[in-house]
């Protein structure tokens, strides 16, 4: 049985056999394990739970074509064995070796990025990541990267100005000369089946969907874990002991993008990150539906998977996803089906899998010409924040501009995602005029009957709502 | 030796004047010339702990770790309002690694606010203390946390002030909920005639939420005894204060506490006193005879260490046709919570304009809730939120201007006493805002913008203290390399302290940056300091450090007369090397004439001086701001914010931007975004971790324009340097506020403008 994780710290590889080990164990998180070593209280804890940066790391791994990928995360929700394979990059490795500063940390410094500096390591670890990518060090670039990053003290304008600085002249670093004997040490950690159990917990890696659902079928009970951004809270908050865990990140199927002429077809590990990217051409509303999800951090691990998973009633890929009239392929050992994600999403936090499936991916119909689909997030901060309504929206008009066909999908409004179906109906053959769009608030109202809550009151959803319907209107009117 | 007296020295600290008896200097060092005569004063300089920063390498409290520490951490009350009938931790003490538990049980009974105790049977708020763990790990002593069996009797609770203030509201001490059994009172000139006369009269209510500091280290300490002498590393703003607290609590001297705090993770205020932890920490170290890392966690912040008190208040303001604000009446009531506080913010009602008559009264009103600390100007930004928004209201009624209205207004002396002001460049913090702003562009009709986007722009006013003053104390060393090393028992929570230290000493002995250490926040070796609130550790301390390195200068000057047998007075000083004007041969560095002196060090101190006679320190500024409105999602952007302040002279141009910079951002954040949120049924807080409670995001942050109108304050001590923390956040909710109202013609009157806020006004408009 393997039990042995191996991932390269300080340039050398790290082995944690939990067979053995006593003192971590398959749900410690990265930022836990981090601080118990006397040489890594550079990782600070702000949270533990992914909303302030503070412990952000950065992971490098193959990139499929010899060469390594920086993702900066935050090491508090991840656990230990998502490292197998990997490099595990901390801020006390980002100085060169002789001592003097890295141009991010140099720029840190010169343009006055840290005051108190306690949340420094993790601006240090993101842009470090930003420094190693391709990105262009644009505004909004670097805003993307750094809003997982709370700094209560400096007001952010010198850190923009020091990512600014540090990225405009990419230079190979420290870290470009060991590439190459990094990724042979990774090469040689090899990438296989594992079952990491203790007395009281049990943790799989499979390396294949069949021996995921074989798993599955044997621990009924077991959680599957994508990126585990959801789950990881149980753990770091709650204190909970999950006694079983099925973590799909080595399951190569899981990870597969395919498009076709006609569709898009995402495994469900695929990342919000990756999701981002290549939604870009074709599902706008997509891509701007993940540009606002989370940080860049968290989006490096959540998954559709997991999003879809969760069913969150204010999940943000649901009523886009919905939007473009996406299906969820699920499998089982019986076989696999096809759900639409409007019928897989069943209630709150329920979905309609049943026992022993698991969603293997979606499926993305590309609109046609002339349909156009929109989606709009109210929520009270810029970033990073959950939304308290969220809408999505398509239209297709036919020749006269009447309304051909039309989705109004709400998150926040209700128990879960959830269509207008009478205003739907309403619209549907009328004209795209200002008075319809009037006739359609009542109905609109009547639809639903929001909570209020912490994030907003009954009230604010339900005018926010139709106002948000206004908006699509107003916005189609510009195109 | 410099000589030095003892004087009676009145200072502002936070809410409150303080009296001390002070050691001060008799040869008061004389004024600096302006910055631009300066090498390094006002200059952006980088800060010197900045490698350590951006290197991981610096050290805060959460990190220390010492040989065989344990962890300790703290059961909480879940309930807003219980007496407790029994505690059994027999489980959690048999737990494997729990090696101690302190609670009512077997605690030494320790006051600590009004009759309460370190371990009160009489929980007064979610989050109030009930017994603490000390375990081999910190996953153990959360796990025996659980263990613990409260048994305890529920009482009914408040969580309102105004409910709380009522005949049936249970009471939290015996005698009532009102702090003090009454409110604070204040009267000048005669409002009620004065109202009776005005031409026109504003009179509404505004309200503010509670806010969190969350500075990102949270709160915790690591203590450790070696025989009887305890050493506490606390994430502290205030050494001395937690020192002496902790020693009070302990019953033992003084001198045998010793706190360090080297670097640490913000405070904002929170961090101002010693909190229970630290003698929890301190008591079970003792028990168990290790050292002991107690920390608070990210919830726990969220409810028991601190918060910036709500407010409702009823204002009412007058002014006769001209634009004279004839009447001012400010009633307000807030919530401090379970223990001592207070939730006061009508000083800027009583002092930040020129008005001849004016009423306050004030209730700070104990309720089931988490406690009230000092938060970044307490009592102003709620102030000046419902002051400056109630200006603009009267201005608008009379047809005036808002800037107008204020310039007209400004007091030329301080209203309560009538004295004069060291400085006050109020005016041209007015003018050269506008102008930077383009206030000529602001729209005469409000909310007249076409479509559903909207813009608009506002000001508001700042006043707050911030002039420091004695006692604070410097040590200066001087070593046989002509490297020096500056001491002074004062903290840098990250606002630039150690740079502006050494920037001193520098300017004055020309001693290269990288030669000059700075030692601060170490209670054992550093000389007293006050503790780093209220916008006083510049003005406190830097006329200190120069003190003494002008003193080091006049006894360089001293021992190179005798190393080069030259009259004193034709020795000068200039680039770190002394000469003989009489003899151009004679000449010695600092380097050359230390060496001639062995393994010595030469040591001087520097005092801060006394606050001149008769005269007002304060801080003055206004700030601008530019939005728009969406007004179908009732989302607000701020675009723009101008700062313009009078904050005495500038000892280092970033750092200054820093505060600004960050300041604003909480003003702002203030204005938009950050609330506690309580549900009354539960009296439980909703929103306790970072995921609900919004702090901004690189993202919401606007363009932001800082000027400052003044050079130095020379009156107030030898380097003229006022405040500017506090300064910073003070004006910018109100001026967001105005600007709101500029773009949508609705008034925002409860604190924070968020979303939903906005669109129901607008509904209801
Ligand atoms: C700081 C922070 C910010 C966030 N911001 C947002 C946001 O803006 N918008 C938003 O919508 N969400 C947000 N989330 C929630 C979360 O990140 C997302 O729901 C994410 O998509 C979950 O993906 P994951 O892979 O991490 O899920 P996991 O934690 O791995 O799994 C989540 C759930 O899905 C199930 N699951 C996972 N994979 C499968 C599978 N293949 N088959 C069946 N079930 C599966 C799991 O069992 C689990 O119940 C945020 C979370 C955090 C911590
Ligand atoms: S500790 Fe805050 S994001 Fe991880
Ligand atoms: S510098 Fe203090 S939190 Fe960023």
């Amino acid at each position: 049985m393997n039990s042995c994780i191996g991932f390269i710290l300080d340039e050398k590889l790290i082995e944690i056999d939990f067979s053995k080990e006593r003192k971590f164990t398959p749900t410690t998180t990265v930022l836990n394990y981090l601080r118990d070593l006397p040489n890594h209280k550079g990782v600070k804890e702000g949270c533990a739970e992914g909303d302030c940066g503070a412990c952000t790391i950065v992971i490098a791994e193959l990139d499929g074509r010899n060469g390594l990928q920086y993702r900066a995360v935050n090491s508090c929700l991840i656990f230990l064995p998502k490292l197998h394979g990997k490099w595990l990059i901390t801020v006390e490795n980002i100085k060169n070796p002789d001592g003097s500063l890295h141009p991010v940390q140099q720029a840190m410094v010169d343009y006055h990025g840290s005051q108190c500096g306690f949340c420094t390591p993790g601006f240090i670890m993101s842009m470090f990541a930003l420094y190693k990518s391709n990105l262009p060090n644009t505004r909004a670039v670097i805003e993307d990267a750094l809003t997982g990053n709370l700094c209560r003290c400096t007001g952010y304008q010198p850190i923009i100005e020091a990512a600014e600085f540090a990225l405009q002249d990419r230079k190979p670093d420290h870290f470009s000369k060991i590439e190459k004997e990094i990724i042979a040490i990774l090469k040689k950690i090899v990438l296989k089946s594992m079952q990491m159990a203790t007395d009281r917990q049990k943790y799989f890696m499979p390396v294949s969907v069949t021996e995921l659902l074989y798993i599955k079928n044997q621990n009924p009970d077991a959680i599957i874990i994508n990126g585990a951004s959801d789950i990881a809270l149980r753990v770091t908050k709650k204190y909970e002991l999950i006694p079983s865990i099925i973590d799909t990140m080595q399951i190569e199927e899981l990870h597969v993008i395919r498009k076709s002429i006609d569709h898009l077809y995402c495994g469900s590990a695929i990342t919000l990150n990756q999701l981002m990217e290549v939604s870009r051409e074709w599902y706008p509303a997509i891509y701007e539906a993940c540009s606002v999800f989370g940080s860049k951090q968290i989006r490096e691990m959540a998954t559709i998977g997991g999003n879809l998973g969760t069913a969150s009633p204010i999940g943000d890929l649901p009523p886009v996803l919905a939007a473009y009239k996406t299906d969820v392929v699920v499998v089982s050992e019986k076989g696999a089906r096809i759900i639409p994600v409007d019928e897989f999403i069943c209630g709150y936090r329920k979905t309609s899998l049943k026992k022993g499936e698991i969603i293997k991916g979606i499926k993305i119909p590309k609109p046609m010409d002339g349909t156009i689909i929109k989606f709009y997030k109210v929520s009270k901060r810029k970033d990073l924040d959950i939304s308290t309504v969220s809408a999505a929206f398509r239209l297709t008009p036919d020749k006269e501009k009447k309304i051909n066909e039309i989705k109004i999908i709400f998150g926040g409004m209700a128990e879960m995602t959830k269509h207008a179906v009478k205003t739907e109906k309403f619209l549907k053959g009328k004209s795209r005029t200002r008075e319809t769009i009037e006739q359609a608030m009542p109905i609109l109202e009547e639809e639903f009957t929001p909570i209020s809550d912490a994030r907003s009151s009954a009230q604010f959803r339900s005018v926010i709502a139709k106002n948000l319907l206004l908006r699509f209107f107003d916005d189609l009117a510009d195109t | 030796m410099a000589e030095s007296k003892y004087v009676k020295s009145k200072i502002f600290f936070e809410e409150e004047f303080e009296e001390k008896l002070a050691e001060v200097p008799t040869d008061p060092k004389g004024p600096w010339p302006a910055n631009d005569n300066l090498k390094i004063i006002g200059k952006p300089v980088s800060r010197i702990d900045g490698y350590d920063k951006v290197s991981g390498t610096a050290v805060y409290t959460f990190d220390i770790n010492l040989p065989r520490m344990a962890q300790a951490r703290i059961l909480r009350s879940a309930v807003p309002h219980a007496k407790i009938k029994k505690i059994d931790t027999g489980k959690a003490e048999s737990l494997p690694g729990v090696l101690g538990i302190l609670s009512s049980n077997n605690a030494q009974e320790i006051k600590w606010f009004n009759t309460s105790s370190l371990f009160d049977t009489h929980l007064r708020y979610q989050g109030d203390e009930i017994a603490c763990v000390v375990a081999e790990s910190e996953a153990i002593a959360l796990k025996a946390l659980k263990l613990i069996k409260i048994e305890f009797d529920e009482l009914p609770f408040t969580v309102d002030a105004k409910e709380a203030m009522g005949e049936k509201a249970p009471k939290i001490y015996d005698e009532g909920n009102i702090q003090g059994g009454k409110p604070f009172e204040y009267a000048r000139g005669d409002v009620d005639k004065a109202f009776q006369e005005a031409d026109a009269i504003v009179e509404d209510t505004f309200d503010t939420q509670v806010a969190i500091h969350n500075p990102t280290e949270v709160h915790c300490s690591v203590v450790n005894w070696d025989g009887d002498d305890l050493t506490v590393w606390d994430s502290t703003q205030a050494i001395y204060g937690v020192r002496d607290t902790v020693a009070d609590a302990l019953k033992m001297p003084a001198s045998k506490v010793r706190i360090i705090k080297k670097y640490m993770g913000g405070g904002f205020g929170s961090k101002l006193e010693c909190g229970k932890y630290t003698v929890m920490a301190a008591l079970l170290a003792r028990k168990i005879g290790r050292p002991v890392r107690i920390v608070v966690d990210r919830k726990e912040m969220n409810l028991a260490v601190g918060n910036r008190p709500n407010s409702v208040q009823k204002l009412k303001l007058a002014a006769s046709k001209d634009g004279t604000l004839t009447a001012i009446s400010h009633y307000s009531y807030g919530a401090i919570g379970g223990y001592e506080g207070g939730a006061g913010c009508s000083w800027p009602a009583r002092q930040m304009y020129k008005c001849d008559n004016v009423k306050v009264e004030e209730y700070s009103v104990f309720t089931n809730t988490g406690p009230t600390r000092p938060f970044r100007a307490p009592g102003y930004p709620q102030g000046i939120f419902a002051l400056d928004s109630a200006i603009d209201m009267l201005a608008e009624k009379i047809r005036m201007n808002p800037l107008e209205f204020r310039m007209k207004n400004n007091a030329e002396k301080h209203p309560m006493w009538n004295a004069p002001f060291t400085s006050k460049l109020l005016k041209e913090a007015y003018e050269q805002g506008a102008k930077a702003i383009g206030w000529d562009k602001r729209n005469n009709q409000p909310g007249a913008d076409k479509g559903p986007v909207k813009k608009g722009m506002g000001m508001a006013s700042q006043i707050w203290w911030g002039g420091g003053g004695p006692p604070s104390h410097a040590v200066l060393k001087l070593n046989r390399d002509g490297s020096a090393r500056v001491i002074a028992g004062t903290q840098d929570l990250g606002t630039g302290t150690y740079t502006f230290m050494a920037q001193i000493v520098h300017e004055v002995l020309d001693i290269p940056m990288d030669k000059i250490e700075v030692i601060l926040g170490d209670t054992a070796v550093g000389p007293y300091c006050p503790s780093s609130g209220g916008s006083t550790t510049a003005p406190s301390v830097s006329p200190a450090v120069r003190d003494a390195a002008e003193n080091m200068k006049i006894k360089l000057l001293e021992a190179a007369a005798a190393q080069l047998e030259s009259e004193k007075k034709n020795l000068v000083y200039v680039n770190g090397l002394i000469s003989d004007t009489s003899n151009p041969e004679k000449k010695i560095d600092i380097p050359g004439l230390m060496g001639k002196m062995g393994e010595q060090t030469i040591t001087t101190t520097g005092s801060r001086e006394a606050n001149p006679e008769g005269y007002i320190t304060q801080t003055f500024g206004a700030q601008f701001a530019k939005v728009e409105v969406d007004t179908l999602t009732g989302k607000i952007k701020v675009n723009k914010i101008v700062a313009a302040h009078d904050i005495g002279r500038v000892l280092n141009r970033k750092t200054l931007d820093n505060q600004f910079h960050g300041g604003i951002m909480q003003g702002l954040s203030y204005a938009l975004m950050e609330e506690q949120i309580v549900d009354i049924n539960t009296g439980k807080v909703v929103n306790t971790n970072l995921h609900d409670y919004k702090i901004p995001i690189i993202a919401d942050i606007p363009e932001i324009e800082v000027i400052i109108v003044s050079e130095a304050d020379p009156m107030n001590s030898n380097t003229g340097v006022k405040g500017c923390g506090e300064p910073a956040i003070i004006p910018t909710a109100a001026a967001i506020a105005n600007a709101v109202y500029n773009a949508i013609g609705v008034r925002i009157k409860s604190l924070p403008m968020t979303p939903d806020k906005v669109l129901m006004a607008l509904n209801q408009a």
